[in-house]
């Protein structure tokens, strides 16, 4: 009787796993959006479009890094429909690898303003959504007088800011490598690389994020520090004491950029979410600051949408996608040798 | 005894010869019912580990050989440009020293402190036992990034200890030295719940017989204590030198900001730089594999080949073994133990749930409110997250033991070369980072021609949960064996000549005598479940996201305090499931201690008493009994 009863619940609990499994192996998901996104008001557009349109949206919100190695391991199968992230050079190279649908013209794409129109890329395979600039100097003003203050960013060189400049770290925060690769850029690789040596020498604060990089500079360990523009625009907006410029060299542009799949599963959900996301009301529902935290700080490509924060007038520099995407690899593992440690 | 060393090989027929000479069984239909249940058993072994670990990591290490084997289309020409990749750099190679060197450095460290906490709980009349073990269980369930995050608070400039200590603190920390440190302090449990076992099956007796016998604690330790516990030392030792060799948490924030480069590193840089580069990831993972391939061999080495069943005596105990004089130091190490493997720095989290936080990180202007957790309750990443993890972490740990059982009694006695390698293959998994794992299921489990076949798990919540699982068999798996090599021979073999068949035996010997280890390993894979990061981030069905996903979307987000809001809540959520877990345990064991205590007498062969004086003999110097 009793080794009966244990048989019996051992194979019960066996036969309830194989269940489960089967009945998830042939439960097709049907007329659903599968969306794969970094942003932070990915999950506010999502709710948004289900409300307007009745068609199912499942997220899978993560990191930039894990996103895009989700998406290469796919290549074979993939079962995204919309991916949504910041970066024009992965799109770039997922669009060269055949993956995103081109030729695409929603409605929404008489929105776009002069920056959104020249970011749109002439295949139509992506979409800028907004554009934060990569990196931005920004200061602390209790720790750095009037006359101190940084205004381009050999400035930070100076002996006033020895041991007081901090960056992220670009093998781990993603907006940092369009920051080192413009500066590369505008500088000439030569003396890029000894700006940042220089700053290395000078006992330059690498942390991992934008995050701990305010932290310190609001701490007063640091007086100033690189970083994206929508976090120094979010610690502001918060009150802090800070200041941010935009150098007049110009500031790399770091567009949100979505993209629908060549082969989505559910093509026309796909075609009509872009289409949302582009319209006034998706736009609005970007900048639901509450939900998305900074990322709704990011300068608009439409007509129309007033911007949260006034940027001014700033130069931006678009980078060659291609050119410092296949430099990626080697730039960081550069900066790792020579500035990180 | 012949017929339990068939009991791993597959025999078609079982004949009369293969009973073995004078072992005839009184029922035949037992011995029949016994037979197929533990011939099976190595079959269902063999097909998880292969199907949940063997196939997906695969997928992904082969690619570091075969780098196009997934590419649209995929080809088979072998390159070795991601190894070249990797060796071009010299920073590869004293990552890789240095990874060794630490793993192997928090591996003997954590090991003394969770032997010593071991030791105090199962056999010394320690003050407060159930806080020390409140201790362990805190320390093991509270997620990494807890304790990670609390020492940053701490030791982040301007954070809790800014001032004079947090300067020299910081410079300590921020040292290979200070980084072991701090891996040791969260992986000694692992090492305390693997000896825990040993330890209660040795019990206290041997202590005191060693004692009376005239030898000193030393010599007890020496002759007595360490040797019996050798094998669950060492598998502690081991998975936490695999933990550390798979960290990425510690390797990307204190290692790297000490200019301490480690090999986990190399993985997330090349699997999250753009384009990703899985071939040379592949080729970083399997360093870490051959690195605990090693380990593993040097285990085998050193414990591999003895017997170790402690769990020989009659009764649990005659008393604890007082501390006397040591107590109040001990008391105050313990004490010590606790403030700096948990106090600091999950009150440092603590702490910052109730401080608001603005985009430039916490706002400590503000002073303290409860405004993070009204948040968390309203946020679309918080409960239900959380239910679904919860729902995760049962199921995963659920199936986890009851594989890891099957496992184990399989494997028990060795078997053929497959056998070796899925044994060998299964620690192995421990050093690969949960990114690896991630990759390799989404590799293998998302085959077109898996489409054709109708086996769609790749995007669904099964796909997950075999994730977890393969993640959990490790562990449940090391730990289950170092405590079913305690159950001796003699018990099983009885069993079976009793005509027991496979249920029998497992439900009138294996689960009452390690019903404990059943409960620890169920525990373990239930909060390694519920935290786990980076295989949820590549493997959560879209729409379904995990409570760490949740968490980590606020830290995106800079709503640092919500984030420490979330982290509180559900790990005070697992630390009260754990909580009532033990209480009822402890009454269910009180209520039967009595029964069990009896039927282990008449099961087991050998008497308490030539046991006990076995020991004294090896204690008095003699030779090995």
């Amino acid at each position: 009787m009793a080794k009966g009863r244990f048989a019996a619940v051992a194979t019960a609990a066996v036969a309830a796993v194989a269940l489960g499994l089967g009945a998830s192996a042939f439960a097709q998901p049907q007329q659903t959006l599968v969306f794969y996104s970094a942003q932070g008001y990915d999950q506010s557009e999502a709710t948004a479009f289900q409300n307007a349109t009745g068609i199912k949206v499942e997220l899978s919100d993560m990191s930039t890094g894990p996103l895009l190695a989700k998406v290469t391991a796919e290549r074979e199968n993939p079962q995204w429909d919309v991916i949504w992230f910041d970066g024009n050079d992965a799109m770039a190279n997922f669009d060269s690898q055949g993956m995103l649908l081109r030729h695409f013209s929603p409605s929404s794409l008489s929105n776009y303003n002069a920056l959104g129109k020249s970011l749109l890329p002439a295949d139509h395979a992506y979409f800028p959504t907004g554009v934060t600039a990569a990196g931005v100097i920004i200061y602390n003003t209790k720790t750095v007088p009037a006359k101190d203050a940084p205004r381009t960013w050999t400035d930070l060189e100076k002996p006033f800011f020895r041991n007081g400049v901090g960056m992220n770290n670009p093998a781990v925060s993603g907006p940092t490598y369009p920051i080192v690769a413009g500066i590369l850029d505008q500088m000439g690789t030569a003396k890029g690389e000894q700006f940042f040596q220089t700053l290395h020498k000078n006992g330059l604060l690498v942390s991992a994020t934008n995050g701990v990089t305010l932290q310190a500079l609001l701490d007063g360990k640091i007086k100033a520090a690189i970083v994206q523009d929508s976090a120094a625009w979010g610690a502001k907006l918060a009150g802090d004491p800070v200041k941010i410029v935009y150098p007049a060299s110009g500031v790399v542009e770091l567009p949100s950029d979505i993209a629908i799949n060549a082969k989505a599963p559910d093509m026309a959900a796909a075609k009509k979410f872009v289409n949302f996301v582009l319209s006034h009301h998706g736009q609005l529902v970007m900048q639901q600051e509450k939900q998305a935290g900074s990322d709704s700080l990011f300068a608009p490509v439409t007509k129309g949408l007033k911007p949260i924060v006034e940027r001014g007038g700033v130069k931006w520099v678009n980078l060659n996608a291609p050119q410092w995407g296949a430099q990626e690899a080697s730039i960081v593992t550069w900066f790792t040798n020579n500035v990180v440690r | 005894m012949t017929r339990s060393a068939e009991v791993d090989r597959p025999v078609p027929q079982p004949t009369a010869a293969a009973a073995g000479p004078g072992l005839a069984p009184p029922r035949r239909r037992g011995r029949w019912s016994g037979g197929i249940g533990f011939r099976s058993l190595g079959g269902v072994a063999a097909l998880a580990v292969i199907v949940l670990i063997a196939l997906p990591l695969l997928s992904l290490l082969a690619q570091a050989a075969f780098p196009d084997l997934f590419s649209v289309p995929p080809s088979a020409t072998p390159s070795l440009a991601g190894v070249q990749s990797l060796m071009a750099d010299n920073y590869t190679l004293s990552a890789g020293l240095d990874s060794f060197v630490l793993s192997a450095a928090t591996a003997v460290v954590a090991s003394v402190l969770g032997v010593g906490v071991a030791y105090l709980l199962v056999l010394t009349d320690v003050p407060a036992k159930p806080v020390l073990w409140g201790l362990t269980w805190m320390v093991f369930i509270a997620p990494s990034f807890l304790l990670a995050q609390g020492w940053e608070l701490l030791l982040s400039p301007g954070g809790l200890a800014s001032g004079a200590l947090g300067g020299v603190l910081g410079n300590t920390l921020l040292s290979p030295f200070g980084v072991g440190w701090v891996l040791a302090l969260k992986l000694w449990p692992f090492s305390t719940l693997a000896v825990v076992p040993a330890l209660e099956g040795l019990g206290q007796d041997s202590v005191h017989a060693s004692r009376l016998a005239g030898a000193s604690m030393a010599a007890t330790w020496r002759r007595i204590l360490l040797p019996l516990m050798a094998p669950a030392i060492v598998a502690g030792a081991l998975i936490i030198f695999a933990e550390v060799l798979s960290d990425f948490g510690v390797a990307a924030t204190l290692a790297q900001t000490a200019n301490f480069p480690l090999v986990t590193y190399s993985i997330y840089t090349a699997m999250e730089q753009f384009p990703v580069n899985f071939s040379e990831a592949a080729a970083a993972s399997l360093f870490l594999v051959a690195a605990v391939g090693l380990a593993q061999w040097g285990q085998r080495a050193t414990t591999g080949r003895r017997l170790y069943a402690t769990r020989v005596g009659g009764g649990r105990t005659l008393a604890p073994i007082p501390l006397r004089r040591s107590r109040p130091w001990i008391t105050a190490a313990v004490i010590l133990l606790a403030v700096i493997s948990f106090v600091i720095p999950a009150g440092a989290t603590a702490l910052s749930s109730f401080v608001a936080s603005g985009a430039g990180g916490l706002d400590w202007a503000h002073g303290l409110g409860l405004g993070n957790y009204a948040a968390a309750l309203h946020i679309s990443y918080g409960f239900g997250a959380f239910v679904r993890s919860l729902v995760y972490a049962v199921a995963a740990a659920t199936a986890g033991v009851l594989l890891g059982l099957v496992v184990t009694l399989a494997w028990r006695r060795g078997g053929g070369w497959l056998t070796a390698v899925l044994q060998a293959l299964l620690t192995t998994t421990i050093a690969v980072p949960g990114i690896v794992l991630g990759a390799g299921y989404i590799f293998f489990w998302d085959q077109p021609f898996l489409n054709r076949i109708h086996l769609v798990l790749y995007g669904t919540p099964a796909a997950l949960f075999l994730a977890y699982l393969a993640g959990g068999m490790p562990y449940s798996v090391r730990i289950a064996t170092g405590a079913m090599l305690q159950i001796p021979e003699s018990a099983l073999s009885a069993a079976r000549s009793s005509g027991a068949g496979l249920f029998t035996t497992l439900r009138r010997i294996i689960v009452p005598m390690l019903g404990d280890t059943w409960v620890r390993i169920w525990l373990m894979l239930f909060a390694g479940v519920m935290f786990e990061l980076p295989v949820s981030q590549l493997l959560y069905p879209p729409g379904g996201p995990t409570i760490a996903i949740g968490i980590v979307h606020q830290f995106h987000n800079t709503l640092l305090g919500v984030a420490a809001a979330l982290t509180v809540i559900s790990t005070s959520v697992v630390a009260l499931v754990a909580g009532l877990f033990f209480a009822l345990l402890r009454s269910r064991t009180r209520a039967r201690a009595g029964t069990r205590t009896a039927a282990r007498g008449r099961v087991l062969a050998d008497g308490g008493e030539s046991y006990l004086h076995s020991v004294a003999q090896v204690a008095a110097g003699g030779d090995n009994a």
